[in-house]
């Protein structure tokens, strides 16, 4: 359980942040959602401790702030947005330095990850030679890495990920929020920033759908992907429909006011 | 993880470069060992070292001024040739690393600068001390107050860059620029007032020498050397992190402000220290980094002691040809690194342009 009540964050004068709680469950994928600026990165640097902020923060009922990085490390890893490398390490350099900085990784274990975000192939490559979403995908092996077991001890193990499909292609798209949903069924804790709503709709468990610095609702997709809900934070009109083949998957379009035809 | 690690063979894997480094090192020990034994038998008095090993094997023996030029002059001067080249490419390897950097040197943190104000202060100033404190430090005094003024900077940047627990390397970079300009400036105003002999004296200093070798002058600044050099690979897992960034650095587990002091401390030390007893030698710190991470990679767990072996083995190079160059007198060894450093560097850049490029 991850765990973050009257969390406030400010940036100078500015709160960015205000008296807000969340959490999210183990063996559960929780989304954060909600439009630019609305403070979704912003609540997930909060929780990793990575920008300061008020409040209490706790994973399964220890508090974080109290914890040193390389206790936390054995428990979550972080995908960020995006990684520039200062220096020219290859693909299995950068994979196995997550496991390294805190013990040591076993080769097999990097190529398995790197074939689980299907980068097979590339472990000799240059990582800064790479395309934006090949290194999205390297990053994510490296996470992988990190906390490979969902479970240790009993304990959860928990994967917080920055959009960690905004750079791939609708295929790895996918490919990747299985490793997510993959991760969380094996009874680890998942927490990703969205910023796409059908795939949200698709994979999570818990929606926390954000505006202004607050969470407006966080529920089951099916409560909180409501027309309601939606265009209140987005203020944009939407076009939702919840064909109940897919069992009450909402599917989301924007309205726009006049469609191009193609000539 | 535990029943995965125990299956498999160390085998080779593809991007996987940690057998070269290894490879290298070893190759980089050897060479060391023999520029080391070679250069004992290199300097102004002749007496090659095949000689020197003859009449051991002979049980001749030396005379007493061969002796003297072997133990007091030669040895203590290749000690401390591989100190300083040691301190100065592992001094840069941790900045480069620490600053995410492929162009940081020790200078970035004050070294250089606050080293070369102390050096001034004492040569133009020295002559006004007390004379029973001129007599205590004697030829001491400028390696002193260098390496007091690399400390004293060292601390101050830190300072001025920590703020609630955190250093921010930027902070730190650009107070760095800072320092050094006012450092220049009060340097400017120093030799604005110096005689001759006291602009000879800091033209010298700053073109660096390891003339001045004395074993009094090796045991004051090895342990600064050392303790660098000893934690370097303490280090190593906590720099590779860094390239991923301060924060990616944390989420790995990285206490990444202890480390930063850490390196920084260490590099003030050893830097300081190696440049109060040689004085300013360049391109070192830069250069070696930069060769090794195209042989072996950017791996730190084998970049630092690399670095450390071929920046001793390059500083003996270079000094064994400061001394016959121009035999019987020295030449200041900055500026063979520089003549011999710059083309080649240039050459390497040309080849491997494509491996530099971040």
């Amino acid at each position: 359980m991850f765990n973050a009540s009257h969390l406030n964050v400010r940036y100078g004068q500015r709160a960015i942040i205000h008296d807000l709680s969340f959490s999210a469950k183990a063996g559960e994928l929780t989304a954060i959602v909600g439009p630019n600026g609305s403070g979704k990165s912003t609540l997930l640097k909060a929780i990793t401790g990575e920008i300061a902020s008020s409040g209490d923060i706790s994973l399964d009922g220890a508090n974080i702030r109290s914890a040193s990085p390389s206790e936390l490390a054995t428990r979550r890893a972080v995908l960020p947005q995006s990684t520039t490398i200062a220096f020219p390490f290859t693909v299995m350099e950068i994979v196995r330095i997550g496991v390294e900085a805190g013990g040591s990784a076993s080769p097999s274990l990097a190529l398995r990850a790197l074939s689980r975000v299907g980068l097979a192939g590339y472990e000799g490559r240059t990582y800064n030679e790479l395309s934006g979403g090949e290194q999205q995908r390297c990053q994510l092996a490296r996470v992988l890495c990190q906390v490979w077991e969902p479970t240790r001890d009993d304990h959860p193990n928990w994967l917080l990920l920055d959009e960690p499909v905004s750079a791939l292609d609708i295929g790895h798209q996918l490919e990747v929020m299985r490793i997510a949903r993959d991760y969380a069924d094996n009874g680890g804790g998942v927490i990703a920033v969205m910023h796409d709503l059908n795939l949200t709709a698709m994979f999570a468990d818990s929606v926390a759908l954000m505006r202004g610095g607050e969470i407006l609702r966080q529920d089951t997709p099916q409560k909180v992907l409501t027309n309601a809900y939606l265009s209140e934070a987005y203020g944009c009109p939407l076009q939702i429909s919840t064909p109940p083949a897919d069992g009450n998957i909402p599917y989301i379009l924007p309205q726009a006011a006049q469609i191009h035809q193609p000539r | 993880m535990a029943e995965i690690s125990q299956n498999i063979p160390k085998a080779h894997f593809a991007g996987d470069r940690q057998q070269r480094g290894r490879y290298v090192t070893i190759a980089l020990s050897i060479a060391l060992v023999f520029t080391a034994i070679n250069s004992l038998g290199v300097g102004a008095t002749g007496l090659p070292i095949w000689e020197i090993l003859a009449r051991f094997l002979n049980g001749i023996g030396l005379t007493h001024t061969e002796s003297i030029v072997l133990f007091d002059i030669r040895m203590p001067r290749m000690v401390m040739g591989v100190l300083v080249g040691s301190a100065l490419s592992v001094s840069g390897t941790i900045m480069q690393g620490l600053f995410r950097n492929p162009l940081a040197d020790p200078g970035l943190i004050g070294v250089g600068s606050g080293a070369a104000l102390g050096a001034i202060i004492a040569i133009v100033l020295g002559s006004y001390l007390p004379a029973q404190l001129a007599a205590t430090f004697g030829p001491s005094l400028v390696p002193f107050a260098a390496f007091v003024g690399a400390w004293a900077t060292t601390l101050l940047l830190y300072r001025v860059s920590t703020r609630g627990g955190r250093t921010s390397v930027a902070v730190m970079l650009l107070a760095g620029i800072a320092v050094g300009a006012l450092s220049g400036a009060v340097s400017g105003i120093l030799i604005y007032i110096a005689d001759d002999s006291e602009l000879r004296d800091l033209t010298f200093w700053g073109m660096g020498s390891l003339a001045g070798a004395t074993w009094t002058k090796v045991w004051v600044a090895a342990p600064m050397i050392l303790i660098a050099l000893l934690s370097a690979p303490a280090l190593a897992r906590a720099l590779n992190a860094m390239a991923l960034g301060e924060t990616s650095a944390m989420h790995m587990g990285i206490n990444v402000q202890r480390m930063k002091r850490f390196a920084i401390l260490a590099v003030a030390g050893a830097t300081g220290a190696a440049v109060a007893i040689s004085g300013g030698i360049g391109f070192v710190g830069i250069v070696v980094p930069h060769l090794l991470r195209i042989s072996i990679g950017p791996d730190h767990r084998y970049l630092l002691p690399a670095s450390a072996l071929l920046g001793a083995i390059i500083l003996l190079i270079a000094d064994m040809v400061a001394r016959v160059a121009v035999a019987p007198s020295d030449l200041p060894i900055g500026i063979i690194t520089a003549i011999l450093g710059g083309p080649f560097f240039l050459y390497i850049l040309l080849r491997n342009r494509g491996m530099l490029e971040a």
